[in-house]
Parts: structure tokens; C-alpha cells; sequence
């Protein structure tokens, strides 16, 4: 294992040795800085000349210093730095000077000699203040000039461009080196008239301006005019906050020297808000001419070129091509439109509307990218033997004119239709893209003529009488259907119901019999008989036991005695007349017989109506 | 049971088929009629393909004419009425062929060949959309609304009815207590169809809606041409008919309103005029 990890140690070793070998080989660079430019003659600077891509050389010469006393140095430091991979280093040499006396004074450039090669540094223009003009200073600023240590650049790379022209509008944020901002916040300008395309984000690097380091926070966009006119980009702003460590002890101290600067190390920490706006820009853009506009010209600016491909180049009458469209090039690649299909013959080709895809490429410098279109044609016929002229027309804003790419036909085979289609094992993708059906004229649609329909709906359903009917019939049939249950269930359960229900029916049933033979009933027998079914009768029809009848007067019964005399009289005069035919031999002639039955049915049919 | 699925099948044949009602018109008559008229018209169809414009609008003259006997000796069918409204848009009257459109999708209330024309005639119309739309919400709640004409509306409800009376009777026999929900709920499904029903008969007989077919109509304050316009109409525009006096109509017209003095906002809303008879024609 520990074999193995050393192993990895070494190989890494490797790498950076080889890495740090080439960045050797390169050229190297000499540049001098100071903390400070302008000073006054109580204070000194830090000069330092930084040696960038090497750390063997030796040391750089130091110029006569002119105006100068050399307190100390050179102190020497060396970095190394790996930024994605790629390797840099740098060896600095610092020196402590003090100005003799107030005036202007340029500390000259410094040399080096290395692998036979002369190399020389930057100069740099310093400013010694003396005590009335720093004492001024102090007064009016605060004894600080921070707008000269953090401060903002904004502009463009044109002064003027065209409508759809690309232009590059770049925000700089500069802070000296060392000065330890933090919260950055930036507020994007107002870019209305424009389409905007952002190049990546926020880039970081050094520059020196007049021999001091400021750091930069650069952002880009590319933006593209889209009316002619004077156009305004309003300021971009930036807010951030400088920390300070403020010390306990105050101390008399130079005015111009960097209060805020030596304050950094001790004291309590401090946050002051620094706000930097930029100038509104305006940008005079320019019409695209209407001289020498093609007539296939649908708005592109830029520079492009174009490449056209089909697939497949043999294909049957009606079968499908793709074309695949790329412009490819530097500008607004959104927007632009697919390159124009010249047909000869409009017959020849069925041609759809593209599909497009946009890739952007490129956000560096500037915006590149590609824009494929994928177009479907259709040979209409096998004399085909070419694809359509295509072209493209462009105006190049660096040119100033309007450019237009013609694109040769490419070679087609067109074979006629086969009756049979072969069969299809697979789709290619291409043909998966699915067109949308434009409508190509609007009309009524056509009128109808199914006769098994044709029918008079002259009166409507529910103004027939039978709407009615057929309403009425299932009400009548649920409610007869509820009378009839509750019958159905009194027949089942109600006694004196059933008895007097079936008291007359069965009264008349007995009588109609011994009606049938009256001379083979025996006289008594026929008596009898009569007289059992008028008991029967009366009992039945007042739910009362017919031996209670036999019992007691017929006259003598409660509901008998409500009945009119004559009824009763006849009633009386019948039960008389059995109970006589009875008991009395030779009474019982058969024509006496039907007279008592006849009697009985008189009775009975009376009874039914008046009990 | 024998008997109530006898009575079913009898009410339902009876609605089916209908008897002892005798139309104005013979059916085979008027059968061929319309087929004369199809066949003119389709010939004028062909006519205005090959761009004999002339010859064909006195082909759809000929057919909306014949069409036009049958309506007026009592012939009601949607596909005469579709027809008709085909022949009259194509010789340019457009407000007539809104108006009988707009009867043959009462009939047809689910046709999407009369649902499309009508979309594409109201296209044409010099005034803005000038009825009320239903909201698309009652339109799925109440869908059976406008799914069915007045005829299908009646026949399901009277099934309906006729199914709720059967399983009524048969609880009444048998007893049967799975039966009392299904009672309860073919009860509810007769209520909801028979209002329904009840909507659908009021809306159609009961109010009256119109179509303006001149092509231009002055909508005024009161019944006579002594009262001043207060604005004027199109030709295809809907209203619904509130009142009648004499040759003219009191409607109610939804309209899109802008005020002379405010350019920019128009707003929708019913206003209320007298329309000339003569200038419109009743759904």
C-alpha cells in the first residue's frame, strides 16, 4: 500500500516538474509596480519588480533611482500558481525607497539578462507632494483618495454599428491590489432596443497602471441593436464593501499615506460601502442600406458561412430528403433564418417548412455559434436529378455591404414510385420530425344527404299525445300496483275481510246447487240446506259464528235490526218457512223448495246492498 | 314481470314509432325533393370549382329554393335545414344561413360538420361575437344539455321514467331491498333529466332567439321607425326576442359596446331595442 502511495507521489512530482519546465521554456516578463504613485516626502513606496515565468534568473538590475533613497532591500519572494492546469511562477524582488524632495520623478525601466536574451521592465511616474499641497488633499478628501484605488470603465467595442450588428459592451471593476473588498454586487445597465447574449461569466486578472497592480472584475455581453437611432445603455453599478481594521491607538500620521491601508492589520474591523457608476453610453446605430439588399435577404448580420448536406441522395418519387442547413459564424445566431430554396420548377420538389436547432459555440471574444436547419423536400418526379439552388444572404457589418453565399444543387438519384412499398425494419431519425399541417383555404363544409334520416320532426316528441300516455300508463300501473299488494295482504291477514268478501259468492254458489236439482233434494234436506247458507250468509257478512245465529232471533242481531222492515220481515218469514219445511212432514214440495231458494236469493242480493 | 317488460317494450316502440300523426307533406315526396336538391347543388359545386361562378349561384339558387318548399310546407329535419344554410351562405346570405345553422344544430346538437360551418360563417360577421358564450364549466356539468336535441331528450327521460316505474313496482312485489337504491337512483335520474328537459323545452319554445339576416339593422328605442337608432346591428348577429309589437320585435342583444368618447375600452353587456321583423328571422 505505502509502495503504492508513493508511487502516486512520484508521478505527480513528474507532472509538475514537466509542467513547470515548459512554463521555463517560456518567455518570460519583467514588470515594476509601487503601492503608491503619488506620495508626499514624509512617506515611502514598495517597489517591486515581479519576474513572471521564471524563479532561476537572477536578480534584475535596479535603475539609478533619481530622486530616491534606497532604504532597504531587495526582499525576495517567489509564487507559484496552478490555474486549470497551467502552471505560472513568479519571483519578486522588493526594495523600500523615500523621495528626496517633492516633484515629478520616473523611476527608470529595470533590466535582466537571461539565457542571452535582454529583458526590460515598465517605468514608472511618481508624484512627491510637498507638506501645503498633501495638507490641501487632506482636507478636501478626507486624506484618502479612494477613487483612485477602486473605480469603474464601461464601454464598447464599437463607437458606431448597424441594426442586428454585434456589439461587445464590457463593465470593468478595478480595485488596487491588496485592498480587501468583499459583497460584490452588480447591477446590469438597462438595454432595451437590444437583444442581449451573455459571454460567460465574471473574468479576474491583474493590470498595471502607472507602475501600481490593480486587480479587474471584468463581464461581458454581446448586444444587438435592434431599431436605428441613438441609443442609450443606462449606467451599470456596482456596490461592494472595503473592510478596514481600525486601530485603538490613533496615530499622527501622513495624511496621504493609506490610513485605511496600514489599518488592516489590528484593530476592530470596519465595513465602508463604496458605490461605482459608469456614464450612460450612447451608441449611434446605423440602418441596414436598402442599396444592393438581396432579394433573399430575411435580416441575418454577421459574417457566416454555409454548408448544406441531404440525406438520403436515392430515393423513390415522394420520398423523403432531409436537408440539413448549418450557418455557422459570428453573430446574433438566434435570430437569423434558414438559407433560401430556389426552385425552377415548383413542381419538381414538395418542400416543408424547417425545423431549427442554434448552438453557440463560442462566448470569448465574440458570439459564434451554428444554427442547423433541417428541411424536408419531396421529388415529385424520377426526371429529378439535383437538389434546389440554395442561398444565403448576409450583411457583414465590418464590410458594410451585403453578402450572399450561393449553394451548388447536389447530385440526386430519383428512382419512379414501386407499386409495393419494401417493407420497414427501422425509421430514421430524420424522418421521425413531424410537420404541422398548414391550412390552405377555408370552406363550408359539404352538405348532408342521408335519407335514412330524412324524416318530418315537424311535432315534437313531447307535444304528442302519447308523451302523455306514457307518463300517465307507469303512474296509473305503481299506483294500481300499490292497491293491489294492500289487497292482496288484507285477503291474507283481515278475516271478517275475507268473510264478508266471500260471503256472497259463496251464498249464491250454494243456492245455484240445490237450485240445479230441486227435486233430488229431499224437502227437509232442502230446507236445511237453505237455512245453513243464510246463516252462513249473515254470520260471514258480520263476522259473527253461525251457531250464534242459531241461537237467537234473526230479528233480534244489532246490524239485522238497522235494516228496513221489509227486509227484515222477509228475513223473519224465510227462517220461519225452513225451520217449518224442517220439522213439518209433507211440506216439502219441490216448487215450495224454489220458492224458499228464490226468497233466499232475493234476501241475499238485498242483504249485499244494505249490510 | 312478463307484463311490465311487455308494457316496456310497447312504450318504448310507441315513442320510437310513433302513430297516428300525419305529416304535411308525404314522405316520399319530400324524399325526393331533397334528393333533387342535393343533386343541383352538388352540380353547383362542380360549376364553382371550374370557376363558372355565374352558372353555379343559379344552381344553389335552384337547390336552397327546393330546400326552402320543404321548410315551408312544414318539413322540420336537421340535414334540410344544414343543407338549406350551405346553399344560402354559398350565394352570400349570411345571416339566413346563421339562422337555419343554427336550427339544424337543435337538431344536431352533436353534428361537428354543422358545429364547423358555423364557426367558419361566424367569421364573416361585421360585428363582433354578439352572443353570450355558455361558460365551458356548466358545459361539462350539464352536458347531457347540449349533448341531445329536445326529441332524444324526451325519449331518455320517458326511458328513464319508465325504468324508475318498473323498479318501483317490482319493490312493491318482491320485496327486495338491493331494489330501494336503485329506485333512489333512477329517482334522481329523473328528476335531473326531466329538469333538464323542462330547461331545454323553455329555452327552445318558450324564449325565442333570432338572427339578424339584412345586412345592415337599426336597433331603436321603441316599435316604430319614429323612434331614433340607438345603434345598428349585422348581418348574423344573435339576440333573444323579449317582446312583440306589430312588425317589430323588443330584444335583448349582447353587444360589444364602444363609446364614442373613449376610443381605446369597449365592454360586453345586453342591451335592450326594437328590431324590424322583416329584418331578422326567429330560430
Amino acid at each position: 500500500m505505502r509502495k503504492r502511495l508513493t508511487s502516486i507521489y512520484l508521478f505527480i512530482i513528474c507532472l509538475f516538474v514537466v509542467n513547470v519546465s515548459t512554463s521555463f521554456a517560456e518567455e518570460i516578463k519583467l514588470v515594476a509596480s509601487v503601492d503608491k504613485n503619488v506620495l508626499t516626502t514624509k512617506d515611502s513606496i514598495n517597489l517591486t519588480i515581479m519576474v513572471i515565468g521564471s524563479t532561476t534568473t537572477a536578480q534584475p538590475q535596479l535603475p539609478e533611482l533619481e530622486g530616491f533613497n534606497l532604504i532597504f532591500g531587495p526582499s525576495v519572494s517567489s509564487r507559484t500558481s496552478i490555474v486549470n492546469g497551467e502552471v505560472s511562477v513568479r519571483k519578486g524582488f522588493t526594495y523600500m525607497i523615500k523621495p528626496k524632495s517633492a516633484g515629478k520623478f520616473t523611476i527608470s525601466p529595470f533590466t535582466l539578462e537571461h539565457n542571452g536574451k535582454k529583458y526590460v521592465s515598465n517605468k514608472i511616474n511618481i508624484d512627491i507632494l510637498d507638506k501645503s499641497e498633501s495638507e490641501r488633499i487632506k482636507n478636501s478628501e478626507g486624506g484618502f483618495n479612494i477613487d483612485e484605488k477602486v473605480f469603474v470603465e464601461f464601454e464598447t467595442d464599437k463607437k458606431e454599428a448597424y441594426v442586428y450588428d454585434q456589439v461587445i459592451l464590457t463593465f470593468k471593476f478595478y480595485y488596487q491590489s491588496g485592498l480587501p473588498i468583499t459583497d460584490l454586487e452588480y447591477s446590469e445597465p438597462d438595454t432595451r432596443n437590444f437583444l442581449k447574449e451573455s459571454m460567460g461569466g465574471q473574468e479576474q486578472y491583474e493590470v498595471i497602471r502607472d507602475g501600481v497592480i490593480y486587480n479587474v472584475i471584468q463581464l461581458k455581453s454581446a448586444i444587438f441593436p435592434v431599431v436605428a437611432g441613438d441609443l442609450k445603455i443606462s449606467p451599470a453599478k456596482v456596490q461592494c464593501n472595503l473592510i478596514v481594521k481600525s486601530k485603538r491607538r490613533r496615530q499622527r500620521r501622513n495624511p496621504l499615506a493609506d490610513s485605511f491601508f496600514d489599518d488592516f492589520f489590528g484593530g476592530t474591523q470596519k465595513r465602508y460601502p463604496i458605490v461605482r457608476e459608469t456614464d450612460t453610453i450612447v451608441l449611434p446605430v446605423k440602418p441596414l442600406p436598402e442599396n444592393g439588399k438581396p432579394a433573399d435577404f430575411k435580416g441575418a448580420v454577421g459574417v457566416y458561412t454555409v454548408e448544406i448536406e441531404a440525406d438520403p441522395k436515392e430515393v423513390n418519387v415522394g420520398d423523403p430528403i432531409t436537408l440539413t442547413m448549418t450557418v455557422q459564424g459570428k453573430g446574433n445566431i438566434q435570430t437569423i433564418s434558414e438559407p433560401e430554396i430556389e426552385l425552377l420548377n415548383e413542381d419538381d420538389f414538395r418542400v416543408y417548412p424547417p425545423e431549427s436547432d442554434a448552438t453557440i459555440f463560442s462566448r470569448n471574444r465574440d458570439i459564434k455559434g451554428k444554427k442547423v436547419f433541417r428541411t424536408v423536400i419531396e421529388p415529385q418526379n424520377a426526371n429529378v436529378t439535383e437538389t434546389p439552388m440554395m442561398s444565403f444572404s448576409f450583411f457583414d457589418p465590418e464590410a458594410g455591404e451585403y453578402k450572399t453565399l450561393m449553394h451548388d444543387p447536389i447530385p440526386i438519384k430519383v428512382k419512379a414510385g414501386e407499386v409495393e412499398s419494401p417493407i420497414r425494419l427501422y425509421v430514421r431519425e430524420s424522418e421521425t420530425d413531424k410537420n404541422h399541417v398548414s391550412i390552405i383555404s377555408r370552406d363550408i363544409l359539404p352538405i348532408m344527404e342521408n335519407l335514412a334520416l330524412f324524416s318530418n320532426k315537424s311535432l315534437p316528441l313531447h307535444k304528442k299525445p302519447m308523451f302523455y300516455i306514457l307518463f300517465l300508463v307507469p303512474f296509473a300501473a305503481v299506483i294500481a300496483s300499490i292497491f293491489l299488494q294492500r289487497f292482496r295482504k288484507r285477503l291474507k291477514t283481515d278475516v271478517s275481510f275475507v268473510r264478508k268478501r266471500r260471503a256472497y259468492s259463496d251464498a249464491r254458489k250454494s243456492l245455484s246447487e240445490i237450485k240445479k236439482n230441486p227435486e233430488n233434494i229431499a224437502a227437509n234436506d232442502g230446507y236445511t240446506r237453505i237455512a245453513h247458507i243464510m246463516t252462513d250468509y249473515i254470520a260471514d257478512k258480520l263476522n259473527i259464528t253461525s251457531a250464534s245465529i242459531m241461537h237467537i232471533k234473526v230479528s233480534n242481531i244489532p246490524e239485522i235490526k238497522k235494516l228496513p222492515q221489509e227486509t227484515i220481515d222477509k228475513l223473519v218469514e224465510l227462517m220461519d218457512t225452513c225451520d217449518y219445511g224442517r220439522f213439518a212432514k209433507g211440506s216439502g214440495a219441490a216448487e215450495m223448495v224454489l220458492d224458499a231458494i228464490n226468497s233466499a236469493e232475493w234476501l241475499i242480493n238485498t242483504l249485499e246492498k244494505q249490510l | 314481470m312478463k307484463y311490465f317488460a311487455l308494457l316496456l317494450i310497447f312504450a318504448v316502440q310507441l315513442v320510437i314509432n310513433p302513430i297516428g300523426f300525419s305529416d304535411d307533406i308525404p314522405q316520399s315526396e319530400a324524399i325526393k325533393i331533397f334528393t333533387l336538391a342535393n343533386q343541383e347543388y352538388a352540380n353547383a359545386q362542380k360549376l364553382m370549382s371550374q370557376k363558372k361562378m355565374e352558372d353555379a349561384l343559379k344552381g344553389f339558387k335552384w337547390a336552397s329554393d327546393r330546400y326552402g318548399e320543404l321548410v315551408t310546407a312544414g318539413f322540420v329535419n336537421g340535414q334540410l335545414y344544414y343543407n338549406l344554410a350551405n346553399a344560402l351562405y354559398r350565394q352570400g346570405k349570411i345571416g339566413n344561413a346563421v339562422l337555419y345553422y343554427n336550427k339544424a344544430q337543435r337538431l344536431l346538437p352533436r353534428n361537428s360538420d354543422v358545429m364547423e360551418n358555423i364557426r367558419l360563417v361566424k367569421t364573416e360577421f361585421a360585428d363582433k361575437e354578439l352572443t353570450s358564450k355558455v361558460p365551458g364549466i356548466i358545459k361539462a356539468i350539464l352536458f347531457w344539455y347540449f349533448l341531445f336535441n329536445l326529441g332524444e331528450a324526451t325519449v331518455f327521460t320517458i326511458i328513464f321514467y319508465i325504468l324508475l316505474a318498473v323498479a318501483v313496482m317490482c319493490y312493491i312485489y318482491i320485496r327486495m331491498q338491493w331494489l330501494k337504491p336503485v329506485c333512489f337512483g333512477l329517482g334522481i335520474a329523473v328528476v335531473v333529466i326531466s329538469s333538464t328537459l323542462g330547461l331545454k323545452i323553455y329555452n327552445e319554445e318558450c324564449k325565442q332567439r333570432g338572427v339578424v339576416i339584412a345586412q345592415e339593422c337599426n336597433v331603436r328605442y321603441g316599435p316604430g321607425k319614429e323612434y331614433e337608432a340607438k345603434f345598428k346591428i349585422h348581418e348574423g348577429a344573435e339576440f333573444i326576442v323579449k317582446d312583440e309589437n306589430d312588425e317589430w320585435y323588443k330584444a335583448y342583444i349582447f353587444i360589444d359596446i364602444r363609446q364614442p368618447e373613449d376610443k381605446e375600452d369597449s365592454s360586453n353587456e345586453f342591451r335592450v331595442g326594437w328590431l324590424r321583423k322583416s329584418e331578422v328571422g326567429i330560430i
